[in-house]
């Protein structure tokens, strides 16, 4: 018993000295956003940055909600979604995107006014949804077994005829802006990552080799580097984007639904709903540690790195008495 | 017998928790010998090691009192709040609860019918009631003397098997056919009031909990016949789960905390470990060879199967006092893995169902 009290006062002592000496997180916390009145899961995120708003699909209330970051409330709630997805607002066009998992719909909304313009049919769950401001497409992800990735003109808000294959649902996907690749992650054909090419079509598939369930990505284009975050089990996988193979692999946060690279600090972001925030620090292409698991709470699982505000978005779902929230941190050098 | 049963439960308590209290010390003394970044990486790993890792929770609000068991279908977890005589109809994906039922006294076991697109709900007070899956509209509901408990679904038949009655003469497993309502010839007196109770897929038996009797029900469907295995120094036989590929049955005892571990072609048993106080529900992970069990402790106790004859614990998972059933049906659509566990509301907390992800 003896022993055991000393033990204690002893690692204690340790631990005051410890503290004082921690470097501080490489993500702080700054503030807590309400979101009101919306109850169930939160999923992707948007963002309108000359107007320094943020869009979260609140996909358990049929509402995408938008944010005024610089105030810190929100200003709008769109109604009347179906289970909404991936968000995608392009500025160019100043339009809105929304992916409704429900009615295989995604609505276009007019950017200024949040109106509903237009609304396109995919079929089944229609997911994420990206943009390449070169050739100014959308690319959205969408269907079950029959799954692809299809295309709409932003101008006319047609979808193009073509559809690339993935035999599977397309979890998150990348658009390369100068190589001419997609790459998918479709934890449904085998958990592998899909390399697109967009000219021919043709799929490459690059195994994930024991993980499965490949759900976020994101894509350091200069380094020609993938990050995909696989949940079972919990590992960020790096692979080289010319050749398809893995650089390396780190055990990351688990029940990760979203990944971001910040290009500044070479840094990347991997948020995981089992309460903490894995951020990797990329040494060079090749090498990668883990700088902290920041601590955030059970059931965040998606977020948003806003490089032009340097800040990083995670979305809350209610819990308790607590309101939905969209905390933000600061990134920190 | 029960004085020294208290006796050797409070020894064990205080050895246990002085061992959990000295691998807590070690493990924050050695994080605090080594720098920043390993240290980091050792909590990622420890982070990822867990069996179950709490992902997600739904509020439940407004239900007061205990909630029961689950089923679950369509991509909704059904839940039976039984202080609150409420079924809750929870979407997965959305994390929202998506209805409620009103109106069950003291809701107990839920089954749902995917072809007969129904959910049954068992009441205490005497009842079947059956349910539109689509509006949770009320279709019809049974009488059950001395109350329903338990309830199965059996795909093969299109029946559904209801735990009823509370003595010796009323305690039997019934049926009723999903697809008419109506309450079949096939019934098995059994003696006693049924707990929890397995039903065979691969072979025509009905394993049943019958804590009055101290004993194990073997109920064959074809022969009619009903074998009974006699627990010694197992007492208050609740949850059970069935492994039928290894022919091995899990029980959750009471008294003492046991997890019991029977062969089914012998009956024998095979092995009885220290587990969660206060169960009532127990599941089988067949993908990991594990076995669930939530205890109102506060505890999720998980097992391993190095082998059938072989079983060791592989964590004590803290949750919340009064935690004590849970949800679990194995992988679900785009791959989820999920543990279900339904934490009644406590002072200012609204009650919830909390869900945990299986890691490898």
């Amino acid at each position: 018993m003896l022993a055991v009290g000393m033990l204690v006062s002893r690692s204690s002592k340790t631990v005051v000295a410890q503290t004082s000496a921690r470097e501080i997180l490489p993500l702080q916390l700054e503030e807590q956003i309400p979101v009101p009145g919306v109850a169930g899961r939160l999923d992707h995120f948007t963002a309108d940055a000359k107007r320094r708003r943020l869009f979260v699909s609140a996909l358990g209330n049929n509402t995408l909600e938008v944010i005024d970051v610089f105030a810190g409330r929100v200003v709008h709630s769109i109604k009347g979604l179906a289970q909404p997805q991936g968000p995608l607002y392009v500025s160019g066009f100043d339009k809105l995107y929304v992916a409704n998992a429900e009615d295989g719909k995604v609505r276009v909304y007019d950017g200024a006014t949040y109106t509903l313009r237009k609304t396109l049919d995919f079929g089944k769950d229609p997911d994420n949804m990206r943009y390449d401001e070169a050739s100014k497409t959308v690319f959205v992800g969408f269907g079950e077994e029959d799954g692809g990735i299809a295309m709409i003109d932003p101008k006319t808000d047609e979808r193009t005829g073509k559809v690339y294959k993935t035999e599977g649902h397309p979890e998150s996907f990348q658009v390369e802006a100068s190589g001419g690749h997609i790459f998918a992650n479709v934890p449904d054909a085998g958990n592998v990552v899909e390399s697109i090419d967009r000219k021919s079509g043709a799929v490459t598939k690059w195994p994930l080799k024991g993980l499965r369930g490949n759900y976020a990505m994101a894509l350091s284009e200069e380094d020609h580097r993938l990050f995909t975050i696989t949940r079972k089990t919990p590992m960020m996988v790096v692979l080289d984007t010319q050749t398809g193979n893995e650089v390396t692999r780190l055990r990351a946060a688990g029940e990760c639904d979203d990944v971001f690279f910040d290009a500044t600090r070479k840094r990347i972001y991997v948020v995981g709903g089992e309460g903490v925030i894995s951020v990797f620090q990329q040494d060079d292409p090749d090498h990668y540690q883990l700088v902290a698991n920041v601590p955030s709470s059970v059931g965040i699982r998606t977020g948003y790195f806003f490089a032009r505000r340097d800040r990083f978005y995670v979305g809350v779902p209610a819990k308790g008495n607590e309101p939905a929230q969209v905390w933000t941190f600061e990134a920190e050098d | 017998m029960k004085r020294f049963l208290t006796a050797f439960l409070a020894i064990f308590a205080v050895i246990s928790s002085a061992t959990l209290v000295g691998a807590q010390q070690s493990a924050e003394k050695s994080s605090t010998t080594k720098k920043s970044a390993p240290e980091a990486k050792e909590s990622a790993a420890k982070i990822s090691q867990r069996p179950l890792v709490l992902s997600g929770s739904i509020p439940v609000e407004g239900v007061k009192g205990r909630f029961d068991h689950f089923a679950y279908g369509q991509g909704r977890v059904f839940v039976s709040a039984l202080g609150n005589n409420t079924v809750e109809v929870i979407s997965v994906f959305g994390g929202i609860v998506e209805h409620t039922i009103t109106g069950v006294p003291n809701p107990q076991g839920v089954a749902f019918s995917p072809d007969a697109h129904k959910l049954f709900v068992a009441s205490a007070k005497g009842k079947l009631y059956i349910y539109d899956d689509d509006s949770f509209n009320l279709i019809t509901s049974i009488d059950f003397a001395g109350g329903a408990d338990n309830v199965r679904y059996d795909a093969a038949t299109k029946r559904v098997y209801v735990g009823c009655g509370d003595d010796d003469k009323t305690g039997a497993i019934a049926t009723v056919d999903a697809m008419t309502n109506q309450r079949l010839d096939e019934e098995y007196k059994i003696g006693g009031e049924p707990e929890s109770f397995q039903l065979e897929n691969s072979g025509p038996n009905i394993y049943v909990n019958i804590p009055d009797l101290k004993q194990i029900a073997v109920i064959n469907r074809q022969t009619k016949e009903i074998t009974r295995w006699p627990l010694t120094g197992l007492r208050m036989n609740f949850p059970m789960a069935l492994d039928e590929a290894d022919h091995r049955l899990f029980v959750g005892i009471r008294e003492p905390a046991r997890l019991a571990v029977f062969d089914t072609t012998s009956g024998h048993l095979i092995a009885a470990l220290p587990s969660a106080e206060d169960t009532d529900d127990l599941y089988y992970d067949a993908e990991h060879k594990r076995v669930y069990v939530p205890g109102g402790e506060g505890l999720i106790y998980i097992f391993q199967m190095n082998d059938p004859d072989h079983y060791r614990l592989l964590a004590k998972i803290p949750t919340a006092l009064g935690g004590r059933t849970a949800g679990y049906f194995g992988r679900q659509g785009k791959g989820m893995h999920r543990f279900f566990l339904a934490v009644p509301s406590r002072g200012g907390q609204s009650a919830e169902v909390r869900i945990y992800t299986v890691q490898e």
